[in-house]
């Protein structure tokens, strides 16, 4: 592609005006992967891929339309710029529709590592190797590593549209991850450790490895724990998933949809004032940057809650149009098979002041929690969650013993409000990132 | 691309010193419409292609996969993937093509292709109308429409050959109700390996009800109480309790690697006597179904557990292979992006013979399930948790009051002992299962169940 985009982009755009569209768009992403995993220290496998492809979007009479091709040859393109035009015809007429203007300024940001490319695959599996180490080190419990590997890709994206916007981006990512079993009186835990970054200099086995470590063998020898209104202290893991369920509520689309709880509620206190959730898609060296979102609209810092007022949603250019904003860059688009959706960037919870040990102290009985289950099924809309959960009993300040089999149930509105601690070890996880937070009276469900 | 080309490449696969080599190629047609706030709004179609390649050498295995489905591209892939085998072991090369032979043709009736774009249109138009018009409570709905045609190539070094074709439909409908600031939402699917007749059976329009009447029970019912109770799962409840409860335990992977609940326990009692499970790919178009699997293996139908005793395990290639067990036609793929894993397709609790009413009038109290959410399960201690959808208490024998919010937790093979009685009907529900970061089609289905001794969240004041 390369050089050769312009002229791609110009064919191709003006083919689609020819053929009816009032507007186009012209989205091309080439992706790159490679994965390594090992066990018992030989490699058990090697994945590698390539892949490019073509997104396009037309407007024509208010209606959207859509295609794809992953082949690049001129009758192929033909055929997807008339199907584009044709599915337009049957979707209903949306008078807001746009497409991104050029923006006034999009950050410098450097994403892309060239020296990732200079080491051996052997010094990378070597990495995979380390961490696995750091994790059977960890603890004399950890029995053993079930699965240890690396993974890096590269990703180079070029959008163009009739108004005249051309871009082009690219970035690459590495990552460790780490399975280690724990084990103890034949009880097993297994534990999940990872660690990704864009330079692969910043790679660290020892995060992956003691992170997998640790969480093999914290709930060995868990046993139930009575029913009870309690403190809930959420590691930052925990707190980083959590947060991302309700990730899809500050979505400028599903408020307009009314299907999110925090609908008409700019400028209130929605939350505990400890809450400051930025969405930033201009952070360096993190794994949710870009110049540019799935559209063409420069990425941004956007304050979503400030002290707990509800200070912003996100939005693409058709949210934004019909809410009358702007948009604030976040119209993501992961593939050339799709068209952009609204999606975070990085997303992460301000750091508060004090430390995870300070929160855990101020407990009289409650429960730290290191794993949930079945988050993927609260739902964001009403704002209901019930969790499957496990953890560690905290009593006078202090843990006692491991706890599985609980359930964690209530309201999002109500936990969001219920937040009285926000520990200062902000731990980003990919592009989402929380520290420590501690939860003032939970019902939790136990025997 | 031709036998010989298919041929050649392997051949260059294997010229390292390979034990086994693969080649998936997929081209995948697929429309997908979405209808939201009373709008179609997204349409999106298009044709998706591409190639992987599996290379085994002793415990290593390689995958090279890309969009490109050229011979010349094939050939570069397999001399990618041909690196990671030993040099000087023995040479092997593909034996003649063979294709093995499916337990039966699947019937697609009314090939989606052949339908028109209006008439896809109107089954979300419908869907969409028929839920609003249950109540003013009603205040958005989402209906999503998928269809897709995959035409599959696998090729082996063993000789497999199989060409097939799966066709799939789903429809969707999630109502959002809202009422005194309460706020809640309802979601009914259905779905198939089969073409549009899968609109005979029941049409959009039931679907759109059926969604949006479980969002207007929901703002009617009371928070669940928590704690310990007896839970009677009806057989509309669909199968995730099958599905995490022992599924997942019984895939061959998950127990050759000792991460599961399972592992060592064949021959041995693992459930309540009235317990049998069976997975079957063979059953007529369900949405878990399929001819052969996408390592070019016959489906099956396989009995997992059999009156409580640990019969078999599901099996893929690789853990047939490492393990000396059987194949089972259980190696499944989301796409030719992955390397085959061992995975469900359509997998039910066998019918029992207790009358559903006697199993309500023999609870004193605890929760009727009507309907089960998602779900989740640690393979490794067997600990799951699932969202109830609709429930409703049980006193006295009778169910009474419906109730909101609540998550059934409990251990898989602990609830399959507990299982204390199986009724004599039987109902199947459609689902996304995910494993190793694959999605797949899947059907489950069970009986209605008593179970006693689980623990129920929420957030409603235990009696």
């Amino acid at each position: 592609m390369g050089d050769n985009f312009l002229e791609f982009a110009k064919t191709g755009l003006q083919k689609a005006r020819q053929m009816g569209a009032d507007h186009a768009e012209l989205f091309v992403v080439r992706n790159r992967a490679l994965e390594v995993e090992i066990k018992d220290d030989s490699l058990d496998q090697i994945k590698q891929s390539e892949s490019q492809g073509v997104g396009l979007r037309v407007i024509k009479g208010n209606r959207q339309g859509f295609s794809f091709s992953s082949d690049f040859r001129s009758s192929a393109l033909d055929k997807m710029v008339s199907q584009a035009i044709t599915n337009s015809s049957y979707n209903d007429e949306e008078p807001a529709l746009r497409f991104a203007q050029r923006s006034a300024r999009y950050p410098k940001l450097d994403l892309f590592d060239e020296d990732m490319g200079n080491h051996s695959l052997e010094e990378k599996i070597d990495l995979a190797r380390d961490a696995a180490e750091y994790a059977m080190n960890y603890d004399e419990r950890v029995q053993r590593i079930e699965r240890s590997g690396y993974e890096e890709g590269d990703v180079e994206m070029w959008l163009a549209n009739s108004n005249g916007v051309a871009l082009h981006q690219q970035g690459n990512y590495c990552g460790l991850f780490c399975l280690a079993i724990g084990e103890k009186e034949g009880e097993q835990q297994s534990g999940y450790g990872m660690h990704s970054c864009i330079a692969l200099r910043e790679l660290s086995a020892e995060k992956a490895g003691r992170m997998a470590g640790r969480r093999a063998v914290q709930q060995l020898g868990a046993s139930p724990v009575e029913s009870g209104v309690m403190d809930l202290v959420l590691e930052p893991l925990i707190t980083a998933q959590i947060l991302g369920i309700i990730s899809s509520c500050f979505s400028g689309e599903a408020v307009l949809k009314n299907k999110s709880f925090l609908a008409g509620k700019t400028g209130q206190l929605v939350a505990s004032p400890e809450l400051t959730l930025i969405d930033d898609g201009t952070l360096p060296n993190r794994l949710g940057s870009g110049e540019f979102d799935g559209e063409g609209t420069a990425m941004q810092r956007t304050v979503l809650l400030e002290n707990g007022i509800l200070k912003q949603y996100l939005y693409d250019c058709l949210s934004a149009e019909k809410a009358g904003t702007v948009s604030t860059g976040n119209g993501m688009r992961g593939s050339y098979k799709g068209t952009p959706h609204i999606g975070t960037s990085n997303y992460y919870l301000q750091a508060g002041e004090q430390t995870p040990e300070q929160l855990i102290g101020a407990v009289e009985r409650g429960i730290y929690v290191t794993e949930i289950l079945g988050a993927h099924t609260a739902n964001p809309v009403s704002g209901d969650f019930s969790f499957g959960a496990s953890g560690i009993l905290i009593e006078h300040g202090k843990f006692s013993r491991p706890v599985r089999g609980i359930t964690i149930a209530g309201n999002f509105q109500q936990l969001l409000q219920k937040v009285c601690g926000v520990g200062n070890d902000l731990v980003f996880y990919g592009s989402q990132g929380a520290p420590t937070i501690r939860i003032a009276e939970i019902s939790v469900s136990g025997t | 691309m031709q036998k010989h080309e298919l041929q050649e490449i392997l051949n260059t696969a294997l010229r390292s010193g390979a034990d086994f080599a693969e080649i998936y190629i997929e081209q995948k047609e697929s429309t997908a419409i979405s209808c939201e706030d009373g709008k179609i709004e997204k349409i999106n179609t298009g044709i998706d292609q591409g190639m992987g390649i599996r290379v085994m050498a002793g415990e290593s295995t390689s995958y090279v996969h890309s969009n490109d489905v050229s011979f010349h591209s094939g050939m570069e892939m397999a001399k990618l993937a041909g690196q990671i085998t030993r040099e000087n072991g023995p040479k092997e090369t593909v034996q003649e093509f063979h294709q093995p032979k499916a337990a039966e043709s699947i019937d697609v009736k009314i090939r989606p292709e052949s339908v028109e774009f209006d008439k896809k249109i109107s089954l979300l138009r419908t869907a969409d109308r028929e839920a609003r018009a249950m109540s003013d409570a009603i205040r958005q709905v989402s209906v999503g429409y998928s269809d897709v045609v995959q035409h599959v190539t696998i090729a082996n070094s063993l000789g497999t050959c199989v060409e097939d074709e799966r066709v799939r439909i789903r429809l969707a409908c999630n109502s959002i109700a809202q009422r005194d600031g309460q706020i809640q939402t309802g979601f009914a699917s259905m779905g198939g390996t089969c073409g549009f007749e899968l609109f005979e059976e029941k049409s959009a329009a039931e679907l759109g009800r059926e969604s949006a009447q479980r969002a207007l029970t929901l703002l009617d019912a009371e928070p669940c109480p928590a704690g310990q109770m007896t839970v009677v799962l009806s057989s509309e409840a669909g199968g995730t309790m099958v599905h995490e409860a022992c599924g997942h335990g019984l895939e061959g992977d998950l127990v050759r690697k000792g991460l599961s609940a399972y592992a060592g326990k064949i021959g041995q009692k693992v459930a309540s006597e009235k317990i049998t499970v069976v997975d079957d790919a063979t059953i007529p178009g369900k949405y878990g179904s399929y001819r052969y699997d996408d390592e070019g293996n016959p489906a099956q139908k396989t009995v997992l557990i059999e009156n409580g005793i640990l019969k078999q395990y599901m099996n893929d290639y690789e853990t047939a292979q490492k393990t000396g067990a059987a194949l089972s036609g259980n190696g499944r793929r989301e796409s030719y992006k992955e390397k085959p894993v061992t995975r469900m397709s359509n997998t039910y609790i066998a019918p029992g013979t207790d009358k559903v009413e006697d199993i309500i009038a023999s609870t004193e109290y605890g929760l009727y399930v009507k309907r089960m959410g998602g779900g989740q399960v640690n393979t490794l201690n067997g600990d799951y948790v699932f969202d109830v959808a609709e429930g409703y208490l049980i006193e006295n024998g009778k169910i009474t009051k419906a109730v909101r919010g609540a998550t059934l937790a409990g251990n898989g093979p602990e609830s399959l002992r507990n299982v204390e009685m199986v009724g004599d009907d039987f109902g199947y529900a459609i689902g996304t299962c995910g494993k190793n970061g694959q999605s797949a089609p899947v059907a489950d289905a069970q009986p209605t169940l008593k179970i006693r001794g689980l623990t129920v969240g929420g957030t409603g004041k235990a009696r």
